[in-house]
């Protein structure tokens, strides 16, 4: 295969380092190039003039659009998120410093966001951080777990022997995440996901009810639409050992070694939880 | 012997399939002729996509529209892309797959953007090659989309239009040709759109695309967020006897119109082919 002309790779080499460079917040084009020369006569040696624009006005309309785009794609994947911060704040915050620290890799614009959490840890300090790493941390599994494979579901019909399952390692279906936190982000989340984003810069946000220990399961149902379900804590102990491949025999001994009430809460309610994974097909083997 | 639209089926209108039409097309089933997708958009391991396309695919013919293959990029051509793309035409059954005559890739970086190439003798060779090469992996026809562009280059040598042909004929691959493309360059380049259309070879066209654009005054923007201009109509009744009759879609992808109106819009199409033997 040809190698391609190298006034071809010129080109586009230059194309590239001008319309990545981040618009400012009235969508310009920096007015200087990254060689330090004026965008208006640099422009000139790559590009023709139309009759009605010059050279750096012509590449400016790539420049924005490559910003609106993936702007816009980072706010679909990461809507909860944008309507903490409303579109600008997230743009100038988050969206710009992102997205020039992690150029799109793929040829996919599904994991543009997948990043960000990584990004978060290392950038943002400021006094909301754990509310926001959490945040982004249930957008970008809303996000992934919608185009991800499912795997055949563990089925108790016709089982030859149940004695034999015990000692099965178990897993969950990749399409469910487990969180435990001090408060009830999930119903914050959808409240603030019937408004848009810009409602919320004008309005008081709603109540984020803190409580210790809430436990809650994210999950693609059988329609392949994203739920969520607040657990309790000997449920989610349960969940998130099996998340990490253990057995049921492994599960019912580390339980024994927790407190009263979660092993309580396990007497009460595991046959009916074991049920309620196998219908719902969270558990693989 | 050459590749020409002779035997490909002309599927008569379609529509792009867009999410917000879901609901319209399960709960009604529309006598819509076939929908194109955006391949990208079901080059996913599960989920819903893929379900509303099986949905999909019980009642229409689909064809396969690509944004991400980037194929004047000086990276290698992404086999790990097109071995995705091949399996979902495998699924879909696509008479043919097209995507644009551009770039967007550049050391390992998506820009997700249609770049344009500048028009030499030397791009035709390389941008060939790799479009052969695509075909041949496919093993479906293949088609190049002409862009909206808002740069021309210092270095171009020629005209888009005789860029675009030589591409075609010397990999031997088709024509997507959108007429709205034609429009929104002549605006923005100062050429005459009529010096496009009778300067390709009509023969390669297996498919026309239409739609709605952004007049600025200073350039026009390719949108796909309105209806079809007059200008746009005028110039599509001029190609579409040309071209033998080909398959004809109408995209629409901001700004929602409901989805009656949008297939009212895409039926217009039927008034501006009277007068030619469909094959």
């Amino acid at each position: 295969m040809s190698e391609a002309p190298d006034m071809l790779k010129e080109t586009q080499g230059w194309f590239a380092s001008i319309i990545t460079r981040p618009i400012d917040i009235n969508s310009k084009m920096n007015p200087m190039s990254p060689s330090g020369q004026a965008m208006a006569e640099e422009a000139k040696k790559y590009i023709l003039p139309s009759p009605t624009l010059e050279p750096h006005q012509r590449i400016e309309i790539y420049n924005q659009q490559y910003w609106w785009r993936l702007l816009t794609i980072l706010h679909e994947n990461l809507p909860h998120l944008v309507r903490l911060f409303g579109y600008t704040d997230f743009n100038q915050t988050i969206g710009f410093p992102y997205l020039c620290k992690y150029t799109p890799n793929s040829w996919s614009l599904n994991p543009l966001g997948n990043r960000v959490v990584e990004w978060l840890e290392k950038h943002y300090h400021e006094e909301d951080r754990k509310l926001v790493l959490n945040v982004a941390r249930v957008d970008v599994a809303y996000n992934d777990s919608f185009f991800i494979a499912e795997h055949p579901p563990l089925s108790i019909d016709g089982s030859p022997d149940m004695s034999q399952m015990i000692d099965q390692p178990l897993t969950l279906q990749p399409t469910v995440s487990l969180y435990r936190m001090n408060y009830h982000l999930f119903p914050f989340r959808t409240e603030m996901m019937n408004e848009e984003p810009e409602y919320w810069v004008e309005h008081s946000f709603p109540e984020l009810i803190k409580e210790e220990d809430v436990c809650t399961i994210l999950y693609r149902n059988k329609s392949h639409n994203m739920c969520w379900e607040e657990i309790d804590l000997a449920e989610h102990f349960l969940l998130t050992l099996f998340q990490k491949g253990s057995t049921i025999a492994e599960a019912c001994e580390s339980l024994e070694h927790q407190n009263a009430e979660l092993i309580h809460q396990a007497e009460e309610n595991l046959v009916g939880w074991f049920q309620k994974w196998t219908i719902r097909g969270w558990l693989i083997n | 012997m050459s590749n020409t639209n002779e035997n490909i089926p002309n599927l008569g209108i379609g529509l792009g399939l867009r999410i917000p039409h879901y609901e319209d097309i399960f709960r009604d089933q529309p006598d819509v002729d076939w929908f194109e997708i955006i391949s990208e958009n079901f080059m996913v391991e599960g989920g819903k996509p893929l379900e509303n396309l099986r949905r999909i695919l019980e009642h229409y013919p689909v064809v396969q529209h690509g944004v991400s293959l980037a194929i004047g990029s000086p990276d290698p051509i992404n086999f790990d892309y097109l071995k995705k793309l091949k399996a979902l035409s495998r699924i879909t059954k696509t008479p043919w797959i097209s995507d644009h005559l551009c770039w967007g890739r550049l050391a390992g970086a998506n820009f997700h953007d249609l770049l344009p190439l500048p028009y030499t003798k030397e791009v035709i060779n390389y941008v060939a090659e790799r479009a052969r090469i695509v075909q041949d992996y496919l093993e479906v026809p293949f088609a190049l989309e002409n862009l909206s562009s808002y740069v021309a280059f210092q270095a171009d040598e020629m005209q888009e239009w005789e860029f675009y042909s030589a591409v075609v004929e010397k990999a031997d691959v088709y024509m997507m040709l959108d007429v709205n493309n034609i429009y929104v360059s002549s605006r923005n380049h100062g050429f005459d759109p009529m010096d496009y259309v009778n300067n390709i070879p009509m023969e390669r066209v297996l498919q026309i695309h239409l739609a709605g654009h952004r007049d600025l005054g200073t350039h026009v923007i390719d949108t796909h967020d309105d209806y079809v201009c007059d200008a746009v109509w005028e110039l599509y009744a001029e190609v579409y006897p040309r071209t033998g009759g080909v398959s004809t879609l109408l995209e629409w992808d901001d700004n929602f119109i409901g989805f009656q109106e949008t297939w009212e819009e895409a039926k217009k199409a039927k008034q501006f082919q009277k007068g030619l033997c469909v094959k």
